[in-house]
């Protein structure tokens, strides 16, 4: 079988004893009702116990005397969060930003822009719908103009990064959407190639890495964007609307934060974007004292790369089930710990569709040409009988 | 049952040695709602698809109606957020604004609603006028000092606090807006403190736009706020950040659709409304809360005026605070406040202190969880403090 490994595998099993607390064992440790199969991460994540308790916790402990967090503690809370932050993905902790997830992240870089009617930016078939809805409203109230790539699933690295140079070169393009890794369907963008496209033709890349930290290894300081945003919620562990965007230091004195907080700051200055982002009104913030301890969660349990590793072998082995199922060709896009799998044979969606909860299942789903593909997900609390009930309980709508 | 017993039984979260006498600036939710929210967030990470496709939306509505119920709106006018600056950052990154136009601001808005006006001024030329207010002259000078800018000035907008933050002062909302109505002026109000202080009745009360924040006087969880939103704006009104819905207007549930889900976040608050509210009916009910703290708010106010020789402000106002001014041996420098709040929130303490015309004043907020000798006990650390300070100072 030909597809792309994320993280080197190489000599290592499913079977090793290194993975025995992952699967099964693991599920136990995270917050998920027992009773369900759950496939879906990529969509809102899942939390591990101890990081929801260390969640419950910090809002407890700002109950105890906000006025004393608030005026005291907040603001080197705010700080120790972005030093985690940038210390993950690599890069200054004064080009990090807290948000409460990608799209909001997305909005306040697009909408701290200033636009000029007739500007273009350059967007993909594979966007995710919220930041369509963004471009739309950019559209709408400055006159912006999308430029649309259509990606193919049968897409190679090669042919995606051709087709943004193409785009790239018309006049007026001044921003450069990309996803890192889309969401339904599932396709990984070769960011790396098109970012230094960007910088070539003077173009704002902004990279949407919804599905990004803790998802693969993350170098920003290499990979050197404008732009990036990446939910901590999902691949990273940390409860209930967390993320991060990253702005270029040259873009720290345009961007403005949302809601505007207590400074309103046009000149530059240090720390700039903690200043501006530190506070924005009563929140719960609790999300940024749990960063820290979803990364000890990650460390207690082997840390990244066994992460990857198991995540990476258990979606080779999950590729393989289905294809002796459901024939090679069911299999689409290349795979990785979210991958695209089409039934080959007529599926009753709407029932599906209204029976999936009661039996435990969410499976993340889109219909075309007559076909149903499924999203799955793939991560340490899976184990390869989580997709044997999905073949199972997709069978069971078989027209 | 209020004061200590209710505070021992009912706000367990708060640390027992702080002595909480500043609700207005975070407020302090009650530990059954908390278990509410806390319930809430554990039934969504148990099944999240599950909670954000059926559990969600269905809170977000009956969280405003329970609201819209409150305060007598049609919940279709409503929408729930994490808090008043967002819904004011809300209203005017959505106003199509042109180049020239004049927005009109008191002498006492809250600062980061005034940033966003300057932001706005920055992005698209708007104009902000600034008028003094002045709280110790009577109501209807006041209010003619509106009238007067109205008059003489082409206003598209003002925004004034329904009760402002510092000073603490309620404006005489009814009389400005029917001056807006007169002049045709768009209203926004500020009601980051609202909602559960005192009754807010929609049927007489039609502003353009209104926000107010629930997790102060209402108890429910930080953050949460519901924001106001006249029919004629429900077209050209847009959340932040624009989510899985971007539309103009499409009929009387726009806002709902435009509102109810902004992407991956804590969505507990919504289930906490009810909660709130029940808690409320099950010590007393509104009428009972507030009665029990204006009576503790007047016996302490005469207190300190007795203790100080000094005189309070808006103390005649139906709000759950009062400012008192500081006597000139407890007045004290911005520099030396941020030393007293340094020193004092390492005791245990907190003074809500600022700057009103000549005067230090400070902000005391009353909660069925104080008596009057939180406020004793509090001044008698505060004395000491300033005495320190001032002595230190003067070395």
């Amino acid at each position: 079988m030909k597809y792309k490994q994320l993280v080197d595998t190489v000599g290592k099993s499913l079977e090793d004893e290194e993975f025995d607390q992952y699967g099964e064992n693991m599920r136990s440790q995270f917050m998920l009702d027992p009773t369900i199969t759950p496939v879906n991460h990529g969509s809102f994540g899942a939390v591990p116990k101890p990081v929801f308790e260390a969640y419950v916790g910090a809002t407890r402990k700002i109950c105890e005397f906000p006025d004393k967090e608030f005026f005291l503690n907040h603001a080197d809370n705010y700080r120790t969060a972005v030093k985690t932050v940038s210390e993950v993905v690599n890069c200054d902790y004064e080009n990090i930003v807290i948000c409460e997830n990608a799209t909001t992240g997305m909005n306040t870089a697009l909408r701290s822009l200033k636009w000029e009617k007739g500007d273009k930016i350059v967007i993909s078939n594979v966007m995710y719908y919220s930041c369509k809805t963004l471009v739309d409203y950019l559209e709408y109230t400055y006159g912006v103009e999308p430029v649309r790539i259509e990606i193919e699933l049968s897409d190679r690295a090669e042919n995606i990064v051709a087709k943004f140079d193409k785009e790239l070169q018309q006049p007026k393009v001044k921003v450069c959407y990309v996803d890192h890794v889309s969401s339904s369907p599932s396709v990984m963008v070769p960011v790396e190639t098109i970012v230094p496209l960007c910088k070539k033709y003077g173009v704002i890349s902004v990279i949407d890495g919804a599905h990004g930290v803790g998802f693969k290894p993350l170098d920003l300081s290499e990979l050197d964007p404008d732009f990036y945003v990446s939910n901590l919620h999902k691949w990273y562990f940390t409860p209930l609307g967390c993320a991060m965007l990253y702005v270029a230091a040259k873009y720290h004195t345009m961007i403005q934060p949302f809601p505007m907080g207590y400074f309103f700051i046009t000149e530059p200055t240090k720390e700039i974007l903690i200043q501006k982002f530190g506070y924005l009104g009563s929140k719960q913030y609790a999300n940024l004292l749990v960063i820290t301890a979803a990364k000890k969660f990650r460390d207690s349990i082997g840390g990244n790369e066994k992460i990857w590793q198991y995540s990476q072998l258990l979606t080779n082995a999950a590729v393989e089930l289905f294809t002796a199922k459901w024939g090679e060709g069911c299999i689409v896009g290349e795979p990785f710990f979210m991958f695209n799998v089409v039934p080959p044979f007529k599926v009753n969606y709407l029932l599906l569709e209204l029976k999936e909860f009661d039996n435990g299942f969410y499976l993340r789903k889109r219909q075309y040409d007559g076909k149903v593909e499924f999203r799955m997900s793939v991560l340490i609390y899976n184990c390869l009988a989580d997709y044997e009930k999905v073949i199972e309980f997709v069978e069971s709508f078989r027209e | 049952m209020f004061g200590k017993e209710i505070r021992e039984k009912y706000f367990t979260l708060l640390n027992p040695k702080v002595n909480p006498i500043n609700h207005g600036s975070y407020g302090l939710t009650p530990t059954p709602v908390f278990d509410t929210f806390v319930d809430s967030m554990k039934e969504d990470l148990q099944h999240p698809d599950k909670y954000m496709s059926e559990t969600e939306p269905k809170e977000y509505l009956e969280g405003l109606m329970t609201i819209g119920e409150v305060i007598n709106s049609d919940y279709r006018n409503l929408a729930l957020i994490d808090n008043a600056t967002t819904g004011i950052n809300v209203i005017y990154r959505s106003m199509k604004w042109e180049k020239g136009d004049k927005v009109l601001v008191t002498s006492v808005v809250y600062d980061s609603c005034e940033h966003v006006l300057e932001y706005m001024a920055q992005m698209f030329g708007i104009e902000l006028i600034k008028l003094n207010v002045d709280i110790e002259v009577p109501e209807q000078e006041l209010v003619d000092s509106f009238e007067n800018v109205f008059k003489t000035q082409d206003i598209k907008l003002v925004m004034f606090d329904l009760v402002s933050s510092m000073p603490a002062f309620l404006f005489p909302y009814k009389q400005l807006l029917e001056l807006t109505k007169k002049y045709n002026v768009i209203s926004v109000i500020d009601g980051a403190h609202g909602v559960g202080m005192f009754p807010i009745d929609f049927l007489t009360f039609k502003p353009d736009f209104f926000t107010s924040n629930l997790h102060k006087w209402y108890y429910v969880p930080r953050p949460c706020a519901i924001l106001y939103v006249d029919p004629k704006f429900h077209g050209s009104i847009q959340p932040f950040p624009i989510s899985h819905v971007f539309i103009d207007y499409e009929g009387e549930n726009t806002l709902i659709k435009k509102f109810y889900f902004l992407a991956s976040k804590n969505y507990a608050y919504y289930n906490c409304v009810k909660s709130a509210k029940g808690f409320r009916e099950m010590i007393g009910g509104d009428e009972k809360i507030w009665e029990y703290c204006q009576d503790l708010k007047h016996k302490v106010t005469n207190y300190l005026i007795e203790r100080w020789d000094t005189k309070a402000l808006s103390q005649h106002q139906p709000l759950q605070m009062v400012n008192i001014v500081l006597p000139e041996k407890l007045a004290i420098t911005q520099e030396q406040l941020m030393k007293l709040r340094d020193l004092s929130t390492k005791s245990h303490n907190y003074f809500q202190i600022g700057v009103y015309k000549q005067y230090s004043v400070m902000r005391l907020s009353f909660q069925v969880y104080n008596e009057f000798e939180d406020y004793v006990k509090a001044v008698e650390v505060l004395e000491p403090l300033i005495a320190q300070l001032k002595s230190k100072a003067s070395l």
